[in-house]
């Protein structure tokens, strides 16, 4: 009993280590009527760069979430190797998680309430949500390009 | 009458898309070990947005806001290194009609104080991360 909690503990601690890292967008064919692959790139398309400083490519993620244009976004946690960007509209919550490392930074889905729960969600990509996912998050993950341009 | 009954199911769909989760503000706001002095960051934050920000001689933070004829009070909960605001009171005072406390304006109000507070930590994470950036470059 013991040998298979173990076992299992030890599973789910590799897929969080797993799933905790950015990696190249694969789209996949999740569901039928899905949001359009340009709306969820548009998001969740890792970004890369060119700066091996963990805390400077945190900084720039920080600056990009408080400067995104229209709207503010706010720490919502943090953990090693990501940050967690809340932002609050008009009812809705949508939180999300910003992974980093030394080669790649990439906005995944991690909670939300009100009308932007994603419908459909596999290793932290949103393959079926409202449009005002896409539009408010879609500013976020630009803001934060355009600053990991600068390093 | 049909027009009137499409009136109202757009009606239902405009309240409801305004309508706040409950208490999403309530959710603590984690600062972990980057805020040195936390009293300064709660009272830059409520200031900021308009709430009246006091400290009993226990050492209790709590925040009020006047404002639009309602009085909103509220303790501000530290526990293991997180910010939680707790509403004690939302009450009307000096109103002359239409005195009902208006839920969906007490919730916008609060989480915009949460949003405020959060903004602070932000900058405080942001400004630790430059620190630790700049002792990596030197290195």
């Amino acid at each position: 009993m013991q040998l298979k909690q173990l076992f299992g503990g030890l599973l789910l601690l590799i897929s969080l280590t797993a799933v905790a890292k950015p990696t190249k967008l694969i789209i996949e064919n999740m569901i039928k009527r899905q949001s359009s692959d340009s709306r969820i790139n548009s998001v969740h398309r890792e970004i890369p760069h060119y700066s091996t400083n963990l805390a400077a490519i945190k900084y720039e993620i920080l600056e990009g979430m408080i400067t995104t244009r229209g709207y503010k976004w706010v720490l919502e946690g943090e953990g090693d190797g990501f940050v967690l960007a809340r932002f609050d509209y008009r009812g809705d919550t949508t939180i999300i998680k910003i992974e980093y490392d030394t080669a790649l930074v990439q906005l995944k889905y991690h909670d939300a309430w009100g009308d932007y729960v994603c419908k459909k969600v596999s290793a932290g990509i949103c393959y079926k949500n409202a449009r005002g996912y896409y539009n408010y998050t879609k500013n976020l993950r630009k803001s934060i390009e355009q600053r990991l341009g600068m390093l | 009458m049909r027009k009137r009954l499409i009136l109202a199911i757009l009606l239902c769909f405009s309240i409801n898309s305004l309508a706040y989760e409950l208490d999403a503000y309530a959710k603590p706001v984690p600062y972990y070990h980057y805020v040195s002095d936390l009293s300064v960051l709660l009272k830059k934050s409520a200031e900021r947005n308009h709430w009246d920000f006091s400290k009993d001689n226990q050492g209790n933070y709590f925040s009020r806001l006047l404002y639009k004829s309602y009085d909103i009070n509220t303790q501000l909960m530290i526990n293991n290194n997180t910010v939680t605001i707790k509403l004690l009171s939302a009450n009307r005072v000096n109103c002359s009609r239409r005195c009902s406390v208006d839920q969906d304006v007490v919730q916008g109000w609060l989480l915009n104080f949460r949003r405020a507070i959060a903004f602070d930590v932000t900058l405080a994470v942001k400004k630790s991360a430059l620190i630790e950036s700049l002792q990596l470059k030197s290195d």
